[in-house]
């Protein structure tokens, strides 16, 4: 149903796209027979990445296309016939290589994780401790009625403070506590 | 320097709107020593606290010797007048203006800080020119002059005098024996000379035997300043009583002199059986006569004296009835007494009235129709607002009135000419009695029925009725600046401010108000703030123009409001009289500036203007203070720095609510952040990869 789902949001511009990939695939057959299978380990990727970004199968992603890279030159190069393309993919050496580079970009992916969720952990810890500070410095300067929490009159004064004088009170200074 | 005086009263500081802060100043200035043995007026006369002169005394106004400032020779008095009882002072111009050998001559007068008393006093400074008074009380036999003596020594200057007094249409109010005295050693001792009346309100100190029937029912503070023909009658008994042997009022009290007056006439009441022949017997009746129009004038007294004979007139005799009507177990033939007496029994007179009886007897015993239509009126209007609270005292009140109406109004207690009605008023207030029946008086108009039932009136009808009726809307208003207080000061334009906070000073304008203030601000238990009800009723009625703008202010339930409310008037003062700086009032105003401080949000700005108004302080400059704090563009930033400060506030929360949510996931930094990151790093590398790739390649291809 979520397949389904997604494959409705395509929109006509990403269907042209698509059919123009499509058409590319067929004409530049022998790029995409190394590509389909050098880039397995991404599409594996793809398909388990759940998130919405797809930000693990970008970065395994990009390092299984640079694994692919050299043996693309040597297609383009040597012969781009389908041929070839099946000679150079066959070649367990590429597989590995290509593999190994893929491999390369879940070892960044593992590591990265960790390491910036130590650091953003630790980054929120501080902020929290900046803005408890930057709060009480504007509960120090505008009062407790900056907080919100205690009933304010149009004006932004506490209305409990509202201190009404009566003519008693006027004959003489309030004595100090 | 006491003769310039004399021969200039325009020299005189009292009342004269100009110099009136510059007069006080100088009384300041003079400094509030308690030890002082020496009073200083306007810095150029000296009152000699420790050296009195009992027999110059006035009733409650004190006599002290006094002299120029820097000389030795002690040729002046001063009466020092009682804060109660509000002294005439705004006569005072006038009567130094009187070019009479017969009247002590005014010097000065004006405000001065009185050492023994410790607060200040209105002072009037007379030239010591005055012997011993003619009597030393009013119930005294008489002195039994000759005529021909009575003529030279008595009549002729006290004619000259009263024609001074005419023409500056003054009434002097207190012309008896005690307040004559011989000439001093300068007149030579040849002729009389009268005393001052301007210490006490009208007729304050005047003995009820000198006053005409009507006048003497009036409580001595409430007689209003009567007439010239009021002061014709004082001199006919003051004559009487110097011409004559014997006192055939001897022994009698007030009231009791009153009702031998109405029964005998005052002429036969005062010379009893002694009897007078010749022309003085013709002046003496003339001077006497009970019925005002009959009485002799002063122009008639003067042909007199040019030895013209006038022909007597025919003496109105008071109403009498043909038979008594029973009231409070007595029997009552003169309606005159019987309005004397309503007081004394109100369960009586309301069975009298209920019953028709009072009605009955007017019409058959009395037979006055006029004085039924008076009733009728007076009980019509009584019952027009109700049988409600007070209706039994201003029914009383308005019958009393209608049997006669020559008298004064009386009230409960009270009773009162309507032109004493302010000095009255005042002197309760002072003396803090009961204020209510003067509220009464006033809400139930019964002034305005006295003044329709007047038939031959000599007041100024008009004005007295647009005044009460004036006071009757202060009285419906309940805010500051308005009620009694305000009535007060409209009413007697020469009372002093009386409030409380100002006790120990004589204010009588707004200049000497800020002066006052500013010596008050050195005491230790000063009021929080400077205006009450009096002081802001006082200072309206003085120039509105000062106060009336910030009566909102004023009457603002919120203290920083009236602390506002309350410099904005004195900065208006000082700035609009253009006075002398006052450090004293502003370091005052500095500290009670605590509520409106609150009133800004930021804490800094608090800080921040009370540095200044700390600075600021030491020049006594209001206005600048006033500026600073009423300055609405600094309140306008500071309200919206405060609202921007509480979305800051809030949207911190937002970020903190946030950070708290994550942290208690710590997996969504590592699964998505980390994710992004690495995606990035692995881009980065691979680019670097696959460029490095393409160049090796190329490079041995010969490409490059």
């Amino acid at each position: 149903m979520g397949l389904r789902r997604k494959k409705k949001k395509i929109s006509g511009r990403g269907q042209v796209i698509g059919i123009a990939c499509f058409f590319t695939a067929i004409v530049f057959a022998p790029t995409t027979i190394v590509l389909f299978i050098g880039m397995i380990p991404t599409i594996v990727a793809a398909l388990l990445d759940r998130s919405d970004k797809g930000a693990k199968a970008l970065t395994v992603g990009a390092m299984n296309l640079a694994g692919c890279t050299p043996f693309l030159i040597d297609l383009w190069i040597r012969s781009h016939t389908p041929e070839m393309a099946i000679k150079i993919i066959a070649d367990p050496l590429t597989i590995i290589v290509i593999y190994s580079a893929a491999g390369i970009g879940y070892l960044i992916s593992w590591s990265m994780s960790g390491i910036v969720g130590t650091i953003m952990v630790q980054r929120s810890v501080s902020r929290m401790k900046d803005i408890e500070k930057r709060q009480e410095a504007l509960v120090e300067r505008w009062g407790q009625e900056v907080t919100g929490e205690i009933p304010i009159d149009s004006e932004g004064f506490p209305l409990e403070t509202e201190e009404k004088i009566s003519e008693g009170d006027e004959n003489g200074q309030k004595k100090k506590k | 320097m006491m003769t310039e005086h004399n021969q200039d009263p325009e020299d005189l500081s009292v009342d004269d709107e100009e110099s009136a802060a510059q007069s006080v100043k100088r009384s300041h200035a003079s400094g509030r020593n308690k030890l002082s043995v020496i009073a200083v007026l306007d810095g150029d006369i000296e009152i000699l606290v420790e050296k009195r002169l009992k027999h110059l005394d006035r009733g409650i106004s004190k006599a002290y010797s006094a002299r120029a400032r820097g000389s030795t020779n002690e040729t002046l008095f001063a009466l020092v007048c009682e804060n109660h009882l509000v002294p005439r002072s705004s006569l005072a111009k006038k009567y130094a203006g009187i070019m009479s050998p017969g009247l002590v001559s005014l010097v000065s007068a004006g405000v001065v800080y009185w050492p023994p008393a410790q607060g200040e006093r209105y002072v009037f400074v007379y030239r010591n020119t005055l012997g011993q008074p003619l009597m030393k009380g009013a119930g005294e036999d008489g002195l039994g002059w000759k005529p021909e003596k009575a003529m030279k020594v008595f009549i002729e200057p006290m004619v000259r005098t009263l024609s001074g007094l005419r023409n500056i249409e003054m009434v002097h109010g207190c012309i008896n024996p005690m307040n004559i005295f011989e000439g001093g050693a300068d007149e030579g001792g040849s002729q009389v000379i009268l005393g001052e009346c301007l210490s006490t309100p009208p007729s304050y100190l005047q003995p009820k035997v000198f006053e005409t029937i009507e006048r003497a029912q009036a409580d001595a503070v409430a007689q209003g300043r009567g007439t010239l023909e009021d002061d014709i009658y004082a001199f006919g008994v003051s004559l009487t009583m110097i011409l004559r042997q014997k006192n055939p009022l001897a022994g009698l009290d007030d009231d009791a002199i009153i009702r031998e007056k109405i029964e005998l006439g005052s002429y036969g009441a005062l010379t009893g059986k002694e009897r007078f022949t010749g022309a003085i017997l013709e002046l003496l009746r003339g001077l006497l006569y009970d019925e005002r129009t009959q009485r002799w004038t002063l122009e008639e007294i003067e042909s007199w004296m040019d030895g013209q004979r006038l022909s007597p007139k025919q003496s109105a005799k008071k109403k009498k009835a043909s038979r008594p009507l029973v009231f409070n177990n007595e029997r009552y033939l003169r309606p005159i007494l019987l309005a004397m007496d309503l007081n004394k029994n109100q369960g009586e007179v309301a069975s009298l009235i209920e019953s028709d009886t009072l009605e009955q007897w007017v019409i058959r015993s009395l037979e006055d129709t006029r004085c039924k239509e008076r009733l009728d009126l007076a009980i019509e209007q009584a019952q027009q607002g109700g049988r409600g609270s007070g209706y039994w005292e201003q029914l009383i009140s308005r019958v009393s009135v209608a049997l006669d109406p020559e008298a004064p109004i009386r009230f409960k207690n009270l009773c009162l000419h309507p032109e004493g009605i302010p000095y009255a008023l005042a002197e309760a207030y002072i003396l803090k009695r009961d204020i209510m029946p003067y509220v009464e008086i006033i809400n139930h108009q019964l002034v305005m029925f006295w003044l329709t039932m007047q038939q031959d009136v000599k007041v100024d009808v008009g004005n007295l009725n647009s005044k009460f009726d004036s006071c009757r809307a202060f009285l419906r208003q309940t805010t500051i600046g308005y009620g009694i207080e305000r009535c007060l000061y409209f009413l007697c334009p020469e009372s002093p401010c009386v409030s409380d906070r100002l006790a120990g000073y004589y204010v009588r304008s707004p200049e000497e108000m800020m002066l006052a203030f500013e010596g008050i601000s050195e005491s230790t238990d000063k009021p929080k703030l400077f205006l009450d009800r009096n002081i802001a009723a006082f200072l309206s009625i003085k120039d509105r123009r000062n106060i009336d703008p910030f009566f909102p202010e004023l009457n603002a339930p919120e203290i920083y409001t009236k602390i506002l409310g309350n410099i904005k008037v004195l900065a208006t003062i000082q700035k609009r009289s253009r006075l002398e700086p006052f450090p004293g009032i502003a370091s005052w105003i500095a500290e009670i500036l605590e509520p409106v401080y609150e009133r800004y949000h930021d804490r800094e700005l608090r800080v921040d203007i009370r540095k200044r108004i700390e600075k600021l302080k030491k020049t006594g400059d209001l206005t600048k203070i006033m500026t600073v704090l009423d300055d609405s563009e600094e309140r306008r930033r500071d309200f919206y720095g405060f609202r921007a400060a509480m979305e800051e506030y809030r949207d911190l929360g937002i970020e903190n609510t946030e950070l708290v949510h994550r942290l208690g996931k710590p997996e969504i930094y590592s699964k998505e952040t980390g994710q992004e990151v690495a995606a990035v790093v692995s881009g980065f590398l691979a680019a670097i990869v696959i460029l490095v790739f393409a160049f090796i390649h190329f490079s041995k291809a010969g490409g490059f």
